[in-house]
């Protein structure tokens, strides 16, 4: 009682009970574990750039040498070109096609809404190997092309549109789900014209949507690595020109100088999305009316067909993959086989898909526990609040750093004379944690918002009614948010199954993942086998994606009865 | 099972309870910002006190130190004699309801109300048979096997405060448990809550912005404004003998008005002199004074004889501008001739619907033992 005694605990949080201090104990863990995992690496990375070979440092002598050189200056221009274009293209597309699943009586809206998420089964690197055999030397409409080529811009730029294609509509259909019915009634009240409704009601709904997915849609094209490498030919963009000087060229300072200049667009996009993100305050009200749609045939009639043009190109493209991975030889003996499906060739053979497989299941658990632990640190504690903002910080980062330049550091991190963690190189560990890190982001927001919906004095009343922290968490946080483990679960394990940046860099012959194998029979020349590879992928990702449904509906009917 | 159950049967006795919460100077501030200044009080076991002011007066922050979600950054808190500044909440021994409710979504109502209990590793029988006098004692009977999300607000809100009680707490701290339910629900569970408090003989704190609340449930209120305590004392105390005009105001309806002092017994407001208790201040002082409109007299006019300025038994001319309909008493609002506005409240008895309308002459008649004046 003695009054020095509370002079010193003044402005001090809250007394802290035995799981206070364990979860301040696990808020410290991680925010080592992320120092270890973001931090550190990509500073290595950073230091690297600034040395020479002989490991003296140069300041910034290779970043003019590398702007100096035109041929790998222009890279970054390709880069900017293809990852714009791209977005210029698929945002139109997934627009009219939100827009016909949420603002008309299209009929099948069930059907084209999955249609437009199977890309998200198919690795990206298997569409450009499909456009190859529509479009390439020897493809099935080679004259369409009217004697361009598929290989460079134009393969990479259609194959990137497919690829973004469910990512942007995704973002759009969130946007436009929620529309106000109250608004186009008065909008109607007031003898506003369509165009006028149009730019007054629905667009500045969703014009934040738009500009999230356009900020998306860029840099997951201006950082992907797999599409580029198989269907670039001679067209060099930042990320494959890291891949040469860092695999072809042993030249880890130039690729650690492309790296810094694949980073800081990336970063910067990041920030914009953040920004974006954080204006976008929902609209919806709870007095807010659901939107129906007019009757309005032309209008649905013009929106099913297109709808049924863009499902059409996903299944053919799919369709395209899976002939290709049958074909004999291609295009001379187009009888069918399942000899691709051997892989007789040096390196490579069923045990990548048995890594991939592995790999998925242990970045999926791993990843979907650890982050929801970190979420729920971050979130819901009362002490600490000056770490858990810096960890929350850190937990977004990954998402500003594309999963190549990441991988890299990685590689130069570990390989550090007197590193102690260099006992992971070319080990599974390294892949599943440069996964875990590379992916951390989406997990960990979607944790939060699961952990939000949770009423904020839960903990409170807990520590009222003298529960321990792991009682609680288990008996009401874990099967609250279940769902959304199961959401973190499955995105996990079909990004971690079609994943190839972050890990192109850090495999060995023994860790080869089925994402790498489809590269490297790629480069052999024998496409029907890479396809093939890239089939098993794809195979495994619609079987785990059904599993999850019928799980899921069974988690959401078992709970139905307290949502 | 609980030594709160045990007391339902008990006899109330209203002997002179010993102290049993004690808060001394407590100061709580956030950076520059001091949002609690200087706080001290005591609370009786047994007592129902209310924490009540507008929103931002602290009064929630306050309840929180008391539960250990908050550290004050000075200041004592001791319970039954011993100290609790430091001690965590699972070790205050304190009851919790939230305005939000903050049930468990996934567990049925049974299984809400004995968690507690099973965390302290009661036999099962045991914490069935407790659930089952609480849910009988909160009226949630047939509700057991249903979900939060099934029930209504008040039901909700019952289960909430079951589930506080299945540990028997020394002390319940409900945080504007009522808010979020619409009046009728709020009335009812009001006036349960007051029951069942007083049957089990539970020391409660509750916090709320709603006066009326404070006054019907509370044994003692403590008024907060802007981080202090403006007045403690029985909701009689508050209402009739505010200490302050910030009391005044937020307590009932009240007329304030400016004016000065004139004589040790007299005050005057824009030209009127009224007489009032001696008040032992000098003259010339500013002075606020205030007026409740149920003890304002109001009678018609005779047109013979015109009432102007009259001191003789504080009475005033005065013209009705509004009649508001209120149910049980009617409110008129009345100019009086020195251009002073003033809120008279007549039961519906003394009504005259015809007469008292808008624009009427009448005299208003002020007591002078119900004028308060304040510095």
């Amino acid at each position: 009682m003695n009054r020095l005694h509370f002079e010193t605990t003044a402005l001090t949080a809250p007394p802290k009970e035995n799981s206070d201090r364990l979860l301040s104990l696990l808020l410290i863990v991680y925010g080592v574990a992320a120092l270890l995992t973001i931090v550190l690496p990509v500073g290595v990375l950073i230091h690297r750039s600034l040395h020479n070979t002989n490991g003296i440092f140069v300041g910034l002598a290779n970043y003019s040498n590398y702007f100096s050189t035109k041929t790998l200056f222009s890279s970054f221009f390709n880069s900017v070109f293809v990852a714009g274009m791209t977005s210029l293209i698929v945002i139109p597309l997934a627009f009219l096609y939100a827009y016909g699943l949420t603002r008309t009586r299209m009929r099948y809206k069930g059907f084209f809404r999955s249609m437009a998420f199977i890309p998200l089964l198919i690795p990206g690197i298997l569409k450009a190997i499909a456009l190859i055999y529509l479009f390439g030397n020897q493809g099935l409409f080679k004259e369409y092309l009217l004697g361009h080529s598929i290989y460079g811009p134009l393969g990479m730029i259609t194959a990137s549109v497919v690829w973004t294609f469910p990512h942007a509509a995704l973002i759009l259909l969130t946007a436009m789900l929620h529309a106000d019915q109250r608004l186009y009634h008065a909008a109607e009240i007031l003898f506003a014209s369509k165009t006028r409704t149009f730019l007054t009601v629905t667009w500045p709904t969703c014009r934040y949507g738009v500009i999230t997915t356009f900020l998306v849609v860029f840099i997951s094209v201006f950082t992907d690595f797999g599409i580029a490498k198989v269907i670039g030919g001679d067209f060099n963009i930042l990320a494959t020109d890291i891949y040469k000087e860092v695999v072809g060229l042993q030249n880890f300072e130039m690729g650690a100088v492309i790296s810094v200049v694949l980073m800081i667009p990336a970063i910067i996009v990041f920030g914009l999305e953040r920004m974006v993100a954080s204006r976008q305050t929902s609209q919806l009200s709870a007095r807010s009316a659901p939107y129906q749609a007019k009757s309005s045939p032309g209008r649905d009639l013009f929106y099913f067909i297109f709808c049924a043009l863009i499902s059409l190109c996903i299944l053919g493209i799919l369709a395209m993959a899976q002939y290709a991975a049958l074909i004999k030889f291609w295009p001379y003996n187009l009888s069918l086989t399942l000899q691709n499906y051997i892989f007789q060739i040096e390196g490579v053979g069923w045990s990548n898909f048995t890594n991939s497989l592995l790999l998925s299941i242990l970045v999926a658990s791993f990843g979907a526990g650890i982050s929801f632990l970190g979420a729920y640190l971050v979130e819901k504690p009362r002490h600490d609040s000056t770490l858990r903002k810096a960890l929350q910080m850190l937990m977004l980062l990954p998402m500003a750093i594309p999963g190549l330049v990441l991988g890299l550091a990685y590689l130069i991190f570990i390989n550090q004379p007197g590193n102690p963690f260099g006992f992971l190189y070319g080990g599974m560990s390294i892949l599943v944690i440069s996964t875990v890190t590379h992916l951390y982001s989406v997990p960990h927001l979607t944790s939060l918002t699961a952990l939000k919906g949770l009423d904020k004095e839960i903990e409170s009343v807990g520590k009222s009614l003298k529960t321990s922290f792991w009682r609680l968490f288990s008996s009401v946080t874990i099967p609250v948010c279940l769902p959304a483990l199961f959401d973190i679960w499955i995105y996990l394990f079909l990004r971690s199954m079609t994943t190839l940046s972050a890990v192109i860099f850090l495999y060995t012959s023994e860790t080869m993942l089925a994402s790498i194998a489809v590269i490297h029979i790629d480069e052999t020349g024998r496409v029907a086998s890479a396809a093939a590879m890239a089939m098993l992928i794809v195979y495994t990702c619609i079987a785990v994606r059904l599993v999850h449904y019928v799980v899921t509906t069974k988690v959401v009917n078992h709970s139905a009865n307290w949502r | 099972m609980s030594a709160h159950l045990a007391l339902l049967d008990a006899v109330e006795t209203t002997k002179v309870a010993p102290t049993y919460l004690e808060v001394r100077n407590l100061t709580k501030a956030y950076g520059a910002t001091l949002v609690l200044k200087d706080i001290s009080f005591s609370i009786s076991e047994g007592e129902f006190v209310c924490f009540l002011g507008p929103s931002g007066c602290g009064k929630t922050t306050l309840l929180m130190c008391l539960a250990g979600l908050e550290h004050p950054s000075s200041g004592d808190m001791i319970k039954e004699g011993e100290g609790m500044n430091d001690l965590p909440p699972s070790r205050r021994d304190v009851g919790i309801v939230f305005q939000s409710y903050a049930l468990f979504p996934n567990l049925n109502i049974a299984s809400n109300i004995g968690f507690g209990l099973k965390n302290q590793n009661r036999p099962k029988s045991e914490i069935q048979s407790a659930v089952n006098q609480l849910v009988t004692l909160l009226s949630l009977t047939g509700h057991e096997n249903k979900f939060p999300n099934q029930l209504s607000g008040g039901q909700q809100q019952r289960v909430a405060l079951a589930r506080a009680l299945a540990v028997s707490p020394s002390l319940l701290l409900l945080d504007e448990p009522l808010s979020a339910l619409d009046a009728q629900v709020r009335a009812r569970l009001r006036s349960e809550i007051r029951d069942l408090q007083k049957r089990l003989g539970i020391t409660t704190i509750m916090v709320t912005h709603d006066q009326e609340e404070a006054q019907i449930l509370s044994d003692k209120i403590i008024l907060m404004n802007e981080g202090k305590i403006e007045q403690i004392g029985t909701p009689w105390e508050i209402y009739n003998q505010p200490r302050t005009p910030f009391v005044a105001d937020f307590i009932g309806v009240s007329n304030l008005c400016s004016g000065l002092t004139t004589e040790p017994d007299h005050i005057e407001i824009n030209g009127l002199d009224l007489k009032c208790s001696a008040h032992g201040l000098a003259a010339k002082q500013v002075i606020k004074a205030l007026i409740r409109p149920e003890d304002i007299n109001l009678t018609l006019q005779e047109p013979e004889r015109p009432v102007n300025i009259s001191t003789a038994q504080n009475i005033c001319g005065a013209t009705i501008t509004k009649v508001e309909f209120l149910g049980a008493i009617i409110r008129i609002e009345v100019m009086l001739t020195n251009q002073i506005r003033l809120k008279v409240d007549i039961s519906k008895r003394a009504f005259k619907p015809d007469q008292l309308v808008t624009g009427k002459k009448v005299a208003v008649a002020i007591p002078a033992e119900n004028i308060q004046l304040f510095t």
